[in-house]
């Protein structure tokens, strides 16, 4: 299952700018980076890239929990594309020799997690066979300020590449949900393959503006960044339209 | 003009809840937010009305699982001195304020912000206030704190 990542509520700028307006007070850009919020759902994620999520600040995050959502009902993992379906480890284990690749032990792995709690281990310690590749889902919010700032660190080439995609679909969310907002990233003085991703996330949004001032109130509109940003793995990326 | 509300996000209410259920839930946020209807059928979960996210919120503030209320932003446009607002910096990080001149500023916060300090024993006016916008932005929470829609 590809990972989402849903950027479901935000700061509704052009309404605040015309509340301030109305009393007499001007909004400049650097004002909007500070007085706002944008809340994203980013489903099926890797447990290895919300732990390097997780570490910004300033943020807020609800993420699922192990301890009280079973992995009979939440167990899902995210293969790197950079480990080959068929590549064959050997291991040993207890005088046997096996050849497994990385799907088979994740199996193990959800089967000994199962089995403990089948057999009446607690789901708060049978957690602790889970391994990184398991995928979680997380709320988090951020100011446009702190997103950039995001941006910055985790769109750079030397991001891994899970959270590296996922946010390159965040900016292109957030480009288009709030314009007035969000423009070129300020790393892209610094580096060509932010540039040049930036100038196609550009292209992107202002193809998809049309389609999205049309999106009923409420509703989700889908942004197709596939093939254009080469993205590693597939982040499917909606933004809820006001 | 003492306090003005002048910007938060639409559905504040629902967006917390969602994220208070998704921690819980083997669904997502987004999937719970929108769960209003028989006709989107998500396994275990009751529909997310009125009635669910006001249980949800109820509980959060009992459990004081405050983190919950800080997935938003809520501005206003006030009249206050610096030590006014010295105080708001001081009492939390999520305060975000802006100079307009010299007795203007901008102010952002959270709901998580507004619930410590409606449950707190320090009530200046100008938090009061604040607090009182709670009965616009965040129905459900006013009304469990009891917060009084007058600034007195």
């Amino acid at each position: 299952m590809a990972s989402k990542a849903i950027l479901f509520s935000y700061t509704n700028y052009p309404e605040l700018t015309a509340n301030l307006e109305e009393a007499g007070v001007k909004m400049g850009r650097e004002n909007m980076l500070r007085h706002g919020s944008f809340t994203f759902d980013l489903q099926g994620i890797s447990r290895a890239t919300s732990h390097q999520i997780v570490r910004h600040r300033i943020a807020s995050f609800s993420q699922q929990s192990q301890r009280y959502v079973r992995v009979t009902r939440s167990y899902g993992y995210l293969k790197p594309p950079g480990i080959p379906k068929d590549l064959k480890v050997p291991v040993e284990f207890q005088g046997h020799k096996l050849e497994l690749n990385f799907t088979d032990v994740m199996d193990l792995t959800r089967q000994a997690e199962e089995g403990l709690t089948t057999k009446g281990i607690k789901a708060e310690d049978a957690r602790y066979l889970r391994p990184n590749a398991a995928t979680t889902n997380i709320v988090m919010s951020m100011s446009p300020r702190q997103l950039i700032h995001f941006f910055n660190l985790r769109c750079a080439p030397d991001a891994q590449w899970e959270i590296r995609d996922l946010a390159w679909s965040m900016y292109a969310a957030v480009r288009l949900a709030a314009p007035e907002v969000f423009g070129p990233l300020p790393a892209a003085d610094e580096s060509d393959y932010i540039k040049k991703r930036v100038s196609i996330v550009d292209d992107l949004v202002r193809k998809e503006e049309a389609g999205f001032s049309k999106t009923p109130p409420g509703e989700l509109f889908q942004l197709e960044l596939q093939p254009m940003l080469e993205l590693v793995h597939p982040v499917e990326t909606f933004v809820r339209h006001y | 003009m003492r306090v003005r509300l002048v910007g938060y996000e639409p559905d504040l209410e629902r967006v917390c809840a969602a994220a208070m259920r998704s921690c819980y839930s083997p669904h997502p946020g987004y999937e719970l937010f929108t769960h209003t209807s028989q006709d989107k059928v998500l396994d275990g979960e009751k529909i997310f009305d009125a009635e669910r996210i006001d249980g949800l919120l109820k509980r959060a503030l009992e459990l004081g699982h405050y983190d919950i209320l800080e997935h938003n932003s809520i501005t206003w446009l006030v009249e206050a001195d610096q030590k006014e607002i010295l105080f708001l910096m001081e009492s939390s990080k999520f305060f975000e304020t802006s100079q307009i001149d010299e007795q203007k500023w901008l102010i952002t916060t959270n709901l998580r912000v507004l619930v410590e300090l409606a449950r707190s024993t320090n009530h200046l006016p100008l938090t009061r206030e604040l607090v009182a916008t709670l009965n616009e932005a965040a129905p459900i929470i006013a009304s469990a704190l009891a917060i009084p829609t007058t600034k007195s």
